[in-house]
């Protein structure tokens, strides 16, 4: 699990540019399920297919970063945000291009330190000239954070968790489901971070009876912080509601219920931030309408470039999906 | 008589002059229903008053629709004061700053008004510094109470600036609603002249509150491929912290070509087919500021399985305002281009249909 989460971790992928990482999905789950597609936006369905209930579970390969909106006459890079990226979390971090070239993130010296906003920052990618950068980067040209995971103990920290993690739980979950009486898609779409966009068209056309987004979770168990009944370690979170959905109580019960059985550590979670929400938000919505709950992986200081979960955590949400998903769900009413 | 194809700058005339607040696009469907009635293949209204339009060409291939949208930013009267004044609701996105004292044009006949503001000596010193918000202002149709105002006025009637088209030099124009006539009456070009390839045009409504016409249109039609055509905010204007930043689109630099908005993440397929649409044909164009405004691709690229979406637009200073500027040649290289890449757009279909579908 490390070994896949550090791989999924450090590959490249803002929103709208999943290739890479849809590429390393691609790689670990084959053999694991019947097929593997793309969508035209870049979802990635891996199908083991069944005669039961259609469920999909969801987790994104997206993440935040920046994108190119102008290059100075001396190659100093202007950028806007890809998704929820704090300004007060990025000056001095660094960030990275699809080529590879590595950007530092700086605010002007002069301005007003108490109001930190994207358009006071710069990157500076090491060009010399405005000639040179254009080699290397135009307007609409996206990147991501740039950092190391590394592994202490039961935590693991490293950037573009949110939804890495999760991506790892379903291919783990691919990896240790044995026989499911149900048509199972995992689906690892595109998008989420600017709005749950790939989520929506993937639900459209596989068309569930049920199902579950797997994302990471904000907690409540760091100094001086909003209250919320959320620990790292101590247990994958079963949502209750976000922002953006409530999950379904036939779902949410039966995820209690597994995890009761398999005598896992669990959480129920309520993430009471009006605009934090995970593919769910739009998955429930579908066509005429998707009973759908959602598998919360508990990460501090998410949207920094070091997030950090609790590998205890991540394994104990493999075992709830690959429970849920080796349950007949028609029997189960769905 | 234009040529055949040609931009129809009479039509663009008529239709910036034309009314049509979010919600109340009933004028603007009119003139483009008697321009399009002799070319279009098929033509309705749908239930959110969008105008669709299916035009056949030589081929086939990929769902393409073409869209545009029909409604401008305004304003809703939402209340009739005991002295006759308006109060008003903004409807979509306007600058407060730009209101005060302009002239307006109110309800279905369309009377003239002014927005009128508490003169600044009448107030505290610091009230004369600020800006006036459309809360403490009115619309001012010169009656001389309630009664006289509701003989002509009823709540929910929406409101225009007043402005006419105008040339504006010999390489400008001048008018209001370019966002987005300007992408109707290059949409309307693009029915009217020959096609090479089967298309939908959807002229929609209510872009400017969110899009809510292009959801419905997309919903009915699930394209393959769609390209948003738009008037989108130059800001090739002074001012030093602007140069840092990029001061761009400009105007006179042609066709602007959307990667990122904030509704929309270009298929970057379709991108590159433009970019190449561009090359061969010659046109100069210009990208968009990536991660500000959004258009009609929002919705487009998201219904049904999915869609490659982008928004092709002109650059036009001073949008959302009483007097945009737009350059003549942006304004027609954008129609070459978009007519370049067309014969392609068909061949863009849906990786192997949906997942589903594969099964």
């Amino acid at each position: 699990m490390k070994e896949l989460l550090s791989e999924l971790s450090s590959a490249w992928g803002p929103s709208g540019e999943e290739g890479q990482v849809a590429a390393l999905v691609r790689r670990r789950v084959r053999g694991h399920v019947d097929t593997v597609a793309a969508d035209v936006l870049g979802n990635l369905v891996a199908r083991r297919r069944g005669k039961g209930a259609r469920v999909m579970v969801a987790a994104h390969m997206d993440e935040i970063g920046v994108v190119v909106s102008h290059v100075d006459p001396r190659g100093f890079v202007r950028f806007s945000n890809v998704g929820g990226v704090m300004a007060n979390l990025l000056a001095a971090q660094r960030v990275r291009l699809k080529s590879g070239r590595v950007g530092v993130v700086m605010e002007e010296e002069r301005g007003n330190k108490e109001d930190q906003k994207l358009d006071r920052m710069y990157a500076d990618f090491g060009f010399e000239s405005a000639a040179e950068a254009a080699r290397h980067v135009r307007v609409g040209d996206v990147a991501c954070f740039d950092r190391e995971p590394v592994v202490q103990g039961h935590r693991f920290v490293g950037k573009a968790l949110d939804d890495r993690v999760a991506c790892a739980v379903l291919i783990e979950a691919a990896r240790r489901l044995k026989r499911t009486p149900n048509d199972v898609s995992l689906v690892f779409t595109v998008q989420e971070e600017v709005g749950c966009r790939g989520a929506q068209p993937a639900a459209f056309a596989l068309d569930p009876e049920v199902a579950l987004a797997v994302d990471v979770t904000l907690t409540g168990d760091v100094p001086e912080c909003r209250p919320m009944a959320v620990s790292l370690g101590a247990g994958p979170g079963i949502k209750v509601k976000d922002g953006g959905h409530i999950g379904h109580p036939r779902v949410r019960e039966l995820l209690l219920r597994l995890a009761r059985r398999l005598r896992l550590k669990h959480q129920l979670e309520v993430l009471a931030l009006e605009r934090a929400s995970t593919d769910a938000s739009v998955i429930h919505k579908v066509r005429a309408g998707v009973p759908s709950g959602c598998v919360s992986i508990p990460c501090r200081y998410v949207h920094s470039v070091s997030e950090m979960v609790d590998l205890r955590d991540v394994e104990g949400a493999v075992r709830l999906v690959v429970a849920f998903l080796e349950t007949d769900l028609r029997k189960a009413g769905f | 008589m234009a040529r055949p194809g040609a931009f129809p700058w009479e039509l663009f005339e008529a239709l910036s002059n034309a009314r049509g607040v979010t919600g109340d696009e009933g004028p603007v469907r009119r003139l483009l229903r008697d321009y399009l009635a002799p070319h279009a293949d098929r033509m309705e209204v749908d239930a959110m008053g969008s105008l669709l339009v299916e035009k056949r060409g030589r081929r086939t291939g990929a769902r393409v629709l073409l869209g545009a949208h029909m409604d401008e930013v305004g304003f809703m009267v939402v209340r009739i004061e005991k002295s006759g004044a308006l109060r008003l609701q903004k409807v979509g996105g306007l600058d407060d700053r730009l209101l005060a004292g302009k002239r307006v044009r109110v309800g279905p006949q369309a009377l003239p008004g002014v927005l009128g503001a508490k003169p600044p000596h009448l107030g505290q010193e610091e009230e004369a510094s600020r800006t006036v918000k459309l809360e403490d202002m009115y619309a001012d149709i010169g009656a001389a109470d309630e009664a006289e105002a509701r003989a002509h006025v009823r709540v929910g009637d929406t409101v225009t600036f007043d402005a006419a088209f105008e040339p504006w030099g010999a390489a400008l124009v001048r008018g209001k609603a370019f966002d987005d006539r300007v992408g109707c009456a290059l949409l309307a070009a693009l029915v009217a002249g020959p096609s090479p390839a089967d298309f939908v045009a959807a002229f929609t409504t209510q872009e400017e509150i969110g899009l809510r016409g292009a959801r419905v249109a997309a919903q009915r039609f699930e394209p393959e491929v769609a390209v948003a055509l738009e008037g989108t905010g130059a800001v090739d204007v002074p001012g030093k912290r602007l140069a840092a930043l990029g001061a761009f689109p400009c105007l006179g630099r042609g066709p602007v070509l959307t990667r990122r908005d904030s509704t929309t993440i270009s298929d970057p397929r379709l991108f590159e087919l433009f970019e190449r649409a561009a090359a061969a044909a010659g046109v100069r164009w210009q990208p968009k500021r990536p991660g500000i405004g959004g258009t009609d691709a929002g919705e487009y690229h998201r219904a049904g399985p999915g869609a490659r979406a982008i928004s092709v637009s002109v650059p036009c200073r001073y949008i959302h305002a009483p007097a945009a500027l737009a350059a003549r040649a942006d304004i027609e290289a954008t129609l070459e281009l978009v007519r370049a890449a067309l014969p392609k757009l068909a061949a863009l279909q849906r990786p192997g249909g949906t997942p589903r579908e594969n099964s």
